[in-house]
């Protein structure tokens, strides 16, 4: 199919309800008018469709205002999210990040490069004024000024994803078998760092509902006993206050592998689990879909980004087979964060099939649309 | 009583696997102590060890951090053989690979891990370290005569460098000297034929795997 053809079968879609109602009713177990859908971290994308870098976004609220209403207009994404980088929380303990003009942020400088650095370390006490976190508070507020009507919910990094923004990978990595003691005082501070954005939201803004996502979590990384020691009780940390401060259950994304450890995130009692493009979503259903709503998991470079409109539509055919009968409800989404080059065209294409593959969806049963897919 | 040499050979290998950094140094210097031949140390100890690390890393028995630690004690061993080689270990001239990781992009986990054990399998390596200008990948492996330009990235927004790189060496008329691959996550063989890359691996253990093919020396 060209580009021309889906626009205009897109002209001719009905969609019925708000992102939130649609939600609201599929949680509840009402048939909905299709299966509920995100696009992971889509601003820096659709920045760049729109024409600006990730400069301009950063430094410019017109910008900001721009992205958030093509996301509302453009792609029907309801709210948007200010959440904290993957090297935020690094950077509000005294870490150097470097912003490239069109890309994402690095550290140039890590703050705990030696454990004598820990002990100077100074807590993060009154987060609303630390730098690193009030360019984002003051993002979110600017956007609910210019667009009261639309809900910002936030997002914070696992804390093991955190450490190797305090400290570089292969010495947080070592540390896991030759200092201990000190990795676990570090991990400690990740999740002190975390919940102290946390709290600033809550502060400023009120409850709201919050996301984890933790590359550094998974199997590619770290072996299941490494996760067992030095992630799992630290994300149980961060999850239990995020319940304690916001009322609400997060969700968690992991990038990379994570069959290993299924049981341990059932065990960590979050509401749904996004799971990479790395992972089978039958398998995911078939072990823990009774337990977990799960999330995912287009493929965003080799679909999203450099697929045809074609590709794009048998993905989300295939992802809808495989898991929209999960027990527990499945959210259609690509299996890690929109690469920053996704054509327009290939949002467009996934919207579409979701709105005709997906239609008639209600959570436990393959939605009426999946009928029409050949 | 003392150790034969294929004990204490079997004893180097053996300290990699567990990580022995400390004992890894005394087993050398008893090994040299004793007038074996360094050469072999090296290569029927230290390497043969670090060749049962990649066949437990592929097998998923052994993670990343373990790799790193392997081969923290395979280094420590070779500092203490190294200065007992003789010019004639010095064999041929070895194979060469030029690795990065490329501009925009700062994550060399991935990258350092097949630097190690591409120079375990006897490669010689310049790595020019993390987010690594596009110009200098060329230039030093017209430098050094490369055989191999490795290029990894993790970044989505830095994949389209490496077709500029291969871009780049064909206006510098070098394309057929040197073999490109590629690894890093958001990067698959699709990507690599795309480029017009000469191959693409999955993992560090698979790299060695590829360098030896395209320099034919497996």
């Amino acid at each position: 199919m060209n580009y021309e053809e889906l626009q205009k079968l897109m002209r001719e879609q009905k969609v019925e309800m708000t992102p939130k109602e649609r939600m609201t009713a599929y949680n509840k177990g009402e048939e909905v008018d299709f299966n509920p859908y995100k696009l992971q971290g889509p601003d820096p994308c659709i920045t760049n469709i729109l024409g600006y870098k990730t400069s301009d976004f950063a430094k410019n609220y017109d910008v900001v205002e721009a992205v958030t209403r093509s996301r509302i207009d453009d792609y029907d994404l309801g709210g948007c999210n200010v959440s904290l980088g993957l090297r935020t929380v690094g950077a509000a303990y005294g870490s150097e990040l470097s912003f490239p003009d069109n890309g994402f942020d690095h550290v140039t400088r890590y703050c705990v490069n030696d454990y004598s650095d820990l002990d100077k370390l100074e807590p993060i006490t009154d987060p609303l004024n630390n730098p690193a976190y009030k360019v984002l508070y003051d993002r979110a507020a600017e956007i609910k000024r210019r667009i009261p009507e639309i809900s910002v919910s936030t997002g914070v990094p696992g804390p093991i994803s955190t450490a190797i923004a305090m400290r570089p990978i292969e010495k947080v990595l070592r540390d896991t078998v030759k200092d201990p003691e000190n990795l676990h005082r570090l991990m400690q501070y990740a999740v002190d760092g975390t919940l102290a954005w946390v709290r600033g939201y809550k502060e400023r803004f009120g409850k709201a509902s919050v996301g984890i996502s933790d590359p550094v979590t998974c199997t590619t990384i770290l072996s299941k006993k490494q996760f067992l020691k030095f992630s799992k009780p630290y994300l149980k940390q961060v999850i239990e206050g995020i319940e304690d401060i916001m009322g609400s259950t997060p969700g968690i994304h992991i990038c990379g592998k994570t069959k290993a450890i299924w049981d341990d995130i059932v065990d960590l009692g979050i509401k749904s689990f996004s799971i990479d493009n790395v992972e089978d979503l039958a398998e995911a259903k078939a072990s823990f879909g009774d337990k977990m709503q799960i999330i995912g998991n287009v493929p965003p470079v080799d679909v999203m980004m450099n697929g045809t409109i074609d590709d794009v539509i048998a993905a989300v055919i295939d992802n809808l087979r495989k898991c929209a009968d999960n027990p527990c409800g499945y959210v259609i989404n690509t299996g890690c964060q929109l690469s920053l080059g996704t054509p327009k065209q290939n949002l467009d294409a996934y919207i579409y099939a979701v709105r005709k593959y997906g239609r008639g969806a209600r959570k436990g049963h393959l939605p009426k649309g999946l009928e029409d897919a050949c | 009583m003392a150790l034969s040499k294929e004990e204490l050979l079997a004893k180097l290998s053996e300290c990699v696997v567990e990580m022995e950094e400390e004992e890894i140094v005394e087993v050398a210097n008893e090994y040299i102590e004793a007038g074996y031949d360094a050469l072999e140390g090296i290569m029927d100890g230290l390497i043969d060890g670090m060749e049962k690390v990649s066949e437990l890393f592929e097998e998923e028995e052994y993670f990343v951090t373990d790799v790193l630690l392997c081969s923290d004690a395979m280094y420590a061993g070779i500092e203490v053989l190294k200065p007992h080689l003789t010019e004639d270990d010095k064999s041929g001239p070895a194979k060469k690979v030029v690795i990065g990781v490329i501009e925009g992009d700062t994550h060399d986990i991935g990258k350092n891990l097949v630097k190690i054990l591409l120079d375990t399998a006897g490669f010689e390596i310049y790595d020019l370290g993390r987010d690594v200008p596009l110009e200098a990948f060329v230039d030093k492996a017209v430098e050094v005569e490369a055989d191999i330009i490795a290029l990894s990235t993790l970044m989505t927004t830095t994949m389209i460098g490496m077709k500029k790189v291969i871009e780049m060496l064909e206006e510098r008329g070098v394309r057929d000297k040197v073999k490109v691959m590629i690894g890093g996550s958001p990067v698959s063989p699709r990507f690599a034929n795309e480029i017009g890359a000469d191959g693409y691996s999955t993992n560090a253990v698979e790299a060695v795997k590829l360098a030896r093919k395209l320099t034919k020396t497996d």
